[in-house]
């Protein structure tokens, strides 16, 4: 069954079909900042996958690895939507909160575990990779 | 921004706006007075109107994206801060989770005090 989601005003909205092929949990400084919270939550996609219907504002930067890295989120209420990465430029991370029903997402890893905020918890049977 | 004086009260969020915002099962809220808080640069509003009746607008950077702060028609004279502008903010200690009823089961919260809406509520 396809997957929906928007952001918070409803402007930008989406349809996955099928599965991820991965997803996870990043504690990175650029994922605390752009969620405001400990962590940001993404299912990763294949592009064709995924259907967007309006316009994300689009965020580009290099990361430390040298990879572009790029969020877009929504111009109008700001909510975070997708992330894109150089190194595999055939997905997109969908965050998981933008999902209408999220029942099915459970993190498989975790990245920047380093840069975890005390305060902020995982489940300890999470991978960590990173 | 610069804060300049302590906070009033810390929390997570998991109402389902802020897990939209977030895009994460959950946001951080640190409660200051506006009156401590500096603010410079850019910034776009996004004012809704609650379930409670109350007005929540927020505040985030038109070129990223980023969440920067909002403001609650509930408690005037206050600002609410996301610890991840911090760069996380080690000094960020929730003491409750608000709106838990609409918790996403993936999403793991500390053991701190659970409200289904409010804490006076």
């Amino acid at each position: 069954m396809a997957k929906r989601g928007r952001c918070n005003c409803g402007e930008i909205h989406f349809v996955v079909e099928g599965e991820p092929e991965r997803m996870a949990l990043c504690h990175c400084d650029a994922c605390r900042r752009a969620t405001g919270t400990g962590h940001n939550v993404q299912a990763f996609f294949r592009k064709d996958q995924v259907e967007i219907t309006g316009t994300p504002s689009a965020y580009e930067w290099t990361a430390d690895s040298g990879n572009t890295r790029k969020w877009l989120f929504c111009p109008k209420c700001g909510s975070r939507l997708f992330g894109e990465n150089s190194r595999a430029p055939d997905m997109v991370g969908i965050a998981a909160g933008a999902f209408e029903d999220s029942s099915w997402f459970k993190p498989q890893f975790i990245v920047c575990s380093g840069q975890r905020p005390d305060w902020d918890m995982v489940d300890p049977a999470i991978e960590v990779r990173s | 921004m610069r804060v300049s004086g302590p906070a009033r009260a810390m929390m997570l969020c998991t109402c389902t706006e802020c897990q939209k915002v977030t895009g994460a099962g959950h946001s951080g809220v640190a409660i200051f007075n506006r009156a401590d808080v500096e603010i410079s640069g850019p910034l776009t509003a996004f004012a809704r109107k609650a379930d409670s009746g109350a007005t929540l607008t927020r505040y985030f950077c038109p070129t990223c994206g980023t969440p920067v702060y909002a403001e609650t028609s509930r408690w005037t004279g206050a600002i609410l801060l996301p610890p991840g502008f911090f760069g996380g903010g080690g000094w960020f200690a929730p003491k409750q989770v608000i709106f838990h009823r609409s918790h996403l089961e993936w999403d793991v919260l500390p053991d701190i005090a659970l409200f289904d809406t409010y804490r006076e509520a």
